[in-house]
C-alpha cells in the first residue's frame, strides 16, 4: 500500500537555498524545449529538485534524505509523460527516502511513489475509494501510457 | 594585456576545447586504458559515453564530401571516454576521432579561471596525447576541426524574471510585436548561427531555458559554440585557431546580449 504523504498547504522547503545542501554537479540542467515541454514539467521539476535537496530528518522523525535513485526513477518518469493535457502534479517526499507524484482530475487521483530501492509502485482512486494498486517497472513505456490514459480518461467519464 | 570584453562576473560554467582529427584506424578499445595510465595521477575518474558524431563545418559546394558517412559493421562499439580530476572540474574527453579538454564549474563559489589559463593546460594535455599517440603508433593525427564552447548560465532574478524580459537580456531580441496580439511568451528558445570572417569557421549561439538540478533554479541556458579548420595541424595553428574562436565567443556574448546584463554582470573592459 503506498503510504499517502501528509499535504500541508505550505512546503516549508521550497522557499529554502539549497545549493549548498545539494551534491549535484553546478552545471547539470534539464533542458525545457518550447517546443516539447508539457505546460506542467517546469514547476514539477522545481519542485521535485528542491525535495531532493531536503536535509536528513526533513520531518523531524528522522527521515532520510530522498534516494538519488528515486528522484532520477521520478525525473526520467516526468521527463517521459509527453502529456500536456495534465495538471501540475502535486510532488512530496515521503518517508523512508521516496518521493510521491500525484495527479488528481476530476474524481481520479493516480499517485506514483518511487522508492529508494529503485522499486515504483502506484495507486488509482476512484472517488476518493483506492481501486487498485500494483507495481510498475521503471521506464515501462506502455504500463505508464495506461496509468495515464486511465486518469486522463476520468473527465471524460464524468461528463457522460 | 586583456582586450576582449571582460566581466567580474561572467555567467560562464562550463568551457570546452576540442579538437576533432581523421579517424586514428588503429585506435581500439585498449587504447582508452593504455592512454588512461598516462594521466591517471591528475586524472583518477572515469566516465563511459556514446560518442559524439564527426562534423565538418563545410562552405559552399566546393568542399562538402560524405566523410563520415561509411556503411558496414563496426569492428567494435564506437565509444567516448571521460577521464576527470579528483574535484570533477576538469575533464578530457577521447574518442578515435576527438580530443576534448573542458573545465567545468562544479561549485557556486568557483570563479571561471579565464582563456589564458586554460590555454597552457590544454596545450599540455595535448602534448601528453599525442606523445602517447607516436608511442603506441596510432599514425598521424591530422586535424580537420576546431571547437571552443562557452556555457553560460543566465538565472532567473538577475536581469529578467519572466519571458516577458528576454529584451533586457538579449539584444536581438525587441519583445515588441506589431498588432499588439500576442501575449507575453510562455517559454522561449534561440537557435542562430553566424560564418566566421574569411569563411574560417562558423559561430553557433544558442538559447535554451531549463531548470538547474543543484539549486531547483530556472535559467537560460547560453551555448555558444565556434568551430572551423586549422591551417594546420600544428599547436601554433591550432592555438591560432581557437585564439580567433575565443575571440568571436567572446565579441559575440557580448553583442548578443545587452548593457543591463553587462552591468549585471560587471563588465571592466
Amino acid at each position: 500500500m503506498i503510504a499517502t504523504a501528509e499535504k500541508e498547504p505550505k512546503r516549508s522547503w521550497e522557499n529554502t537555498d539549497i545549493s549548498s545542501l545539494t551534491s549535484i554537479r553546478y552545471s547539470e540542467v534539464i533542458s525545457l524545449r518550447p517546443d516539447y515541454t508539457p505546460h506542467w514539467l517546469k514547476d514539477a521539476l522545481i519542485t521535485l529538485f528542491h525535495i531532493a535537496s531536503l536535509p536528513e530528518n526533513w520531518d523531524s522523525y528522522g527521515g532520510p534524505t530522498p534516494s538519488s535513485t528515486a528522484v532520477n526513477n521520478a525525473l526520467t518518469f516526468m521527463r517521459a509523460v509527453q502529456v500536456e493535457d495534465l495538471p501540475v502534479p502535486n510532488i512530496v517526499p515521503v518517508p523512508g527516502g521516496g518521493i510521491q507524484i500525484e495527479w488528481s482530475i476530476a474524481h481520479r487521483e493516480l499517485e506514483l511513489e518511487f522508492l529508494s530501492d529503485g522499486s515504483v509502485e502506484y495507486l488509482e482512486i476512484e472517488d476518493e475509494k483506492p481501486i487498485h494498486e500494483d507495481k510498475i517497472i521503471p521506464a515501462n513505456n506502455s504500463q505508464l501510457q495506461s496509468l495515464l490514459l486511465w486518469l486522463t480518461h476520468a473527465a471524460t467519464r464524468k461528463n457522460r | 594585456m586583456r582586450t576582449l570584453p571582460d566581466f567580474n562576473e561572467p555567467p560562464v560554467i562550463e568551457t570546452v576545447l576540442g579538437l576533432q582529427f581523421d579517424s586514428l584506424e588503429s585506435f581500439s578499445i585498449p587504447h582508452f586504458g593504455l592512454y588512461w595510465s598516462k594521466i591517471v595521477a591528475d586524472y583518477p575518474k572515469f566516465n563511459v559515453q556514446p560518442p559524439l558524431t564527426h562534423v565538418v563545418e563545410q562552405f559552399g559546394a566546393q568542399a562538402w564530401k560524405p566523410s563520415s558517412l561509411e556503411m558496414g559493421l563496426a569492428p567494435f562499439p564506437e565509444l567516448r571516454c571521460w577521464f576527470e580530476n579528483d574535484t570533477e572540474n576538469r575533464l578530457i574527453q577521447i574518442q578515435k576521432d576527438r580530443f576534448i579538454y573542458n573545465w567545468r564549474k562544479i561549485k557556486e563559489t568557483e570563479e571561471y579561471p579565464h582563456y589564458d589559463y586554460l590555454k597552457p593546460k590544454f596545450i599540455e594535455e595535448w602534448g601528453r596525447f599525442c606523445q602517447f599517440s607516436e608511442e603506441v603508433k596510432l599514425g598521424n593525427v591530422n586535424i580537420n576541426q576546431c571547437e571552443i564552447t562557452y556555457v553560460n548560465h543566465i538565472e532567473i532574478g538577475k536581469g529578467w524574471k519572466s519571458y516577458g524580459d528576454l529584451n533586457k537580456v538579449f539584444s536581438c531580441w525587441s519583445g515588441d510585436s506589431s498588432v499588439n496580439f500576442l501575449p507575453e511568451p510562455e517559454m522561449v528558445s534561440l537557435n542562430t548561427r553566424y560564418v566566421m570572417s574569411e569563411k574560417r569557421g562558423r559561430l553557433y549561439i544558442i538559447m535554451q531555458p531549463g531548470i538547474r538540478r543543484h539549486d531547483a533554479k530556472e535559467i537560460l541556458q547560453l551555448q555558444l559554440i565556434a568551430r572551423g579548420k586549422p591551417a594546420s595541424s600544428s599547436i601554433e595553428d591550432i592555438m591560432e585557431w581557437f585564439d580567433l574562436g575565443h575571440e568571436w565567443i567572446v565579441k559575440g556574448f557580448t553583442d548578443f546580449t545587452t548593457e543591463n546584463m553587462h552591468e549585471i554582470w560587471g563588465r571592466k573592459i
